[in-house]
C-alpha cells in the first residue's frame, strides 16, 4: 500500500473511541502489535476500522528479536495473523533483546554490539521477514548503558545489520538524540554512518533529562512534547534520508488527542 | 561473555539475583553500572505493575499503591513475565492472592481478581458467531436432550462466595466502595460480550449450573440436570430462551467435533 505523506500518532486505548469518532486530521496511525493480539473483541476491531481510513503501520515492542533464547514462535504466528488482518504499510520491531533465561522484562534492552550478535540478530530480522513475506523496519532504541565488549559503533551496527539482513530502519531521531548525550557521540556523525536509502520511517517523542549521582542521563520517557534540540535533529534527518514517514510517539502521561494532532502538525511545518 | 550468557546475567541482576553483569557493562565517564542497571530495574517493575493494575483497577484500588506496589513485587518475582505480550500476565494472578491471602481477611482480594480476568478474557476471545434460534426450533423434541449447545468463546461463569459483583460495581464510576459489604454473597456471574463492551449479569444458581455444564461440554440433557439439581422448580425453557437471547450459545457448525452427542445440521 502507498506510504503516508503527512506526519502520523500512535494509536493508544484511551483515543480509541475519539479517533474513530473524529476521524482527526493526521496522516497516519501506528498501533503496538502486541495491543491487538487478541483473538477478537474490541481493540482488534477498532484497528481494523482506523485502518479504513488511515495508513496504518504495526511496530512491535515484544518480539524480543536479539535474545539469544529461542524466538517465540507463538507471538510470530499471532503477528503474521494481525499483518495479514490489518494489511499494513510498514512493520517495525526494534533493534534489542529482552527475553533471557524463561524471563521477558517487556523492554527494549540495548544489544551488545559484536560480530556475535549481529550476525544473530541478523539471521532473526531473517525469520521475521521469511514469515511475514516482507522486509520489516528495525529501529534505534534508547539506552542506559554500553558494553565493554563492543566491537561496533552504534550507527555502524545498524549499518551492518541492514547490509546481512536486507531489513529497513525505522530512525528514532530521539533515541539518536538521547543516546548521543548518554554516551557521547554526534548525532550528525550518525546519521552519515547510515546508509541513506534504508531510512523508510522516522520517530519523533519527548524524554526527560536525569540526573544520577551529579550525572546528566537522558531517560526516554515518551511522555512530553518533542525537545527543541530533537526536532532540529529531525530537520537535517530530512535533509539526509529524504521525506519518510514520521510518526510523533507520546505513550506515558497521555495527553488529550489534540496535542498529538499539534505535535504531528508540528513535524508537518518542518518537512 | 557469549551473548546468551551475558542476557542471562543481566536479567538475573534485573532480578536481584547474582550476577557478573556489572563487569561486562562500559560506565566509563558517568553514573556506574549499578545505576544504570537500577533504571531496567525500575522499568521492570514499573511496566510489569502498571500492566497489572490496567487488567485488575479493582484489586489496585482496593491495595492502594503503596500495597499494591508490594504486592506486584512479590507476583512478580513468583511469575515473571513469559512473553512479549504483557496482557497474559494477569492469568495466575488470582490463584496467587488465593494462596498469598488464604482465609485470612483479604481472602475476597482473589475473587475480584478472578472477576476483573474473567472480564479481560470476554473482551479478548474470538469473534465467534452465535447459534441461529431456527436452527434449534427444528431439532425435534426427543432428540433435544442428546444435543450439545456450546457456549461461545466470549462467555465466562465464576461463582463466589463473596459479593464480589457488588464489589467491582462499587469501583465504577458513581459507585460507593465503602458501602459493600464482601461477606454480603454468594455471587453467581456471567460475563459475555454486548456490543463492544463486556456485560456483568448476576444470574441464579440454576442458571449458572446449567450454562455451565453446557460449557463444560455436556449435552442439553445433562445441563439441565445440572440446573434441576440446584433448584428444582428450574425452568429450563426460560433458561435457555435467556441463553438464546443473550446470545451465549455458539453457532454449532463452529463447535464441531465435541464428542458423541447429536449435532445441529
Amino acid at each position: 500500500m502507498l506510504e503516508p505523506t503527512r506526519c502520523g500518532i500512535g494509536l493508544r486505548a484511551p483515543h480509541h473511541q475519539e479517533v474513530l469518532e473524529r476521524l482527526p486530521p493526521v496522516g497516519w496511525f501506528e498501533a503496538h502489535s502486541e495491543n491487538y493480539f487478541a483473538d477478537g473483541g474490541a481493540a482488534v476491531d477498532t484497528l481494523q476500522r482506523v485502518r479504513e481510513h488511515y495508513p496504518v503501520a504495526l511496530h512491535g515492542v515484544g518480539l524480543a528479536l536479539g535474545s539469544a533464547a529461542p524466538l517465540d514462535r507463538e507471538h510470530l504466528a499471532k503477528l503474521v495473523r494481525l499483518e495479514r488482518h490489518i494489511g499494513p504499510w510498514a512493520v517495525s520491531e526494534h533493534v534489542c533483546w529482552g527475553y533471557a533465561g524463561g524471563r521477558h522484562t517487556n523492554d527494549l534492552l540495548p544489544m551488545p554490539r559484536t560480530q556475535e550478535s549481529l550476525r544473530h540478530l541478523a539471521v532473526r530480522v531473517g525469520e521475521l521477514q521469511d514469515a511475514l513475506g516482507r522486509q520489516v523496519l528495525l529501529e534505534n532504541v534508547s539506552s542506559y548503558l554500553e558494553f565493554a565488549a563492543d566491537e561496533f559503533g552504534e550507527a555502524e551496527y545498524l549499518a551492518a545489520l541492514v547490509a546481512e539482513s536486507g531489513c529497513g530502519l525505522l530512525l528514532d531521531v530521539n533515541n539518536v538524540y538521547v543516546n548521543a548525550r548518554n554516551h557521547g557521540f554526534d548525532p550528525q556523525d550518525y546519521f552519515r554512518r547510515l546508509p541513506a536509502g534504508a531510512v523508510r520511517e522516522i520517530h519523533l517523542a519527548g524524554h526527560e533529562v536525569a540526573r544520577i549521582d551529579g550525572h546528566e542521563l537522558r531517560i526516554d520517557t515518551h511522555d512530553r512534547p518533542v525537545c527543541d534540540a530533537v526536532w532540529a535533529l529531525y530537520a537535517s534527518a530530512r535533509a539526509r534520508f529524504g521525506p519518510v514517514p514520521a510518526l510523533v510517539e507520546w505513550d506515558a502521561a497521555l495527553p488529550p488527542l489534540d496535542t498529538l494532532v499539534a505535535e504531528a502538525q508540528r513535524a508537518d511545518a518542518i518537512a | 561473555m557469549r551473548l546468551r550468557e551475558l542476557q542471562e546475567a543481566f536479567v538475573a541482576a534485573l532480578y536481584d539475583e547474582p550476577s557478573s553483569i556489572a563487569q561486562a557493562i562500559d560506565a566509563r565517564g558517568g553514573p556506574d553500572a549499578a545505576q544504570r542497571l537500577s533504571i531496567y530495574r525500575t522499568n521492570l517493575q514499573a511496566g510489569f505493575r502498571h500492566a497489572l493494575a490496567l487488567g485488575f483497577p479493582v484489586v489496585a484500588a482496593l491495595c492502594g499503591p503503596d500495597f499494591f506496589r508490594t504486592l506486584a513485587r512479590e507476583y512478580q518475582q513468583r511469575h515473571p513475565s513469559r512473553c512479549g505480550d504483557l496482557h497474559g500476565i494477569g492469568a495466575p494472578f488470582a490463584a496467587h492472592l488465593r494462596e498469598r491471602f488464604a482465609d485470612g481477611p483479604h481472602a475476597w482480594f482473589a475473587d475480584v481478581a478472578a472477576l476483573e480476568w474473567a472480564r479481560e478474557e470476554v473482551a479478548r476471545a474470538a469473534d465467534a458467531p452465535g447459534l441461529d434460534v431456527e436452527a434449534l426450533r427444528a431439532v425435534p423434541a426427543e432428540e433435544l436432550a442428546g444435543l450439545r449447545l456450546a457456549l461461545r468463546p466470549a462467555v465466562r461463569l465464576l461463582a463466589s462466595r463473596w459479593a464480589v459483583f457488588d464489589i467491582w460495581r462499587a469501583h465504577q464510576p458513581g459507585g460507593d466502595p465503602g458501602s459493600v459489604d464482601p461477606g454480603g454473597g454468594p455471587t453467581w456471574l456471567l460475563l459475555h460480550r454486548a456490543g463492544r463492551g463486556v456485560a456483568l449479569e448476576s444470574i441464579g444458581a440454576a442458571d449458572y449450573r446449567f450454562l455451565e455444564s453446557l460449557q463444560a461440554g455436556g449435552t442439553f440433557g445433562e445441563a439441565f440436570d445440572a440446573g434441576l439439581a440446584a433448584d428444582g422448580g428450574f425452568d429450563v425453557a426460560a433458561a435457555l430462551r435467556r441463553a438464546v437471547g443473550r446470545g451465549l450459545l455458539a453457532d454449532p457448525q463452529a463447535a464441531s467435533g465435541n464428542g458423541a452427542g447429536r449435532a445441529i445440521t
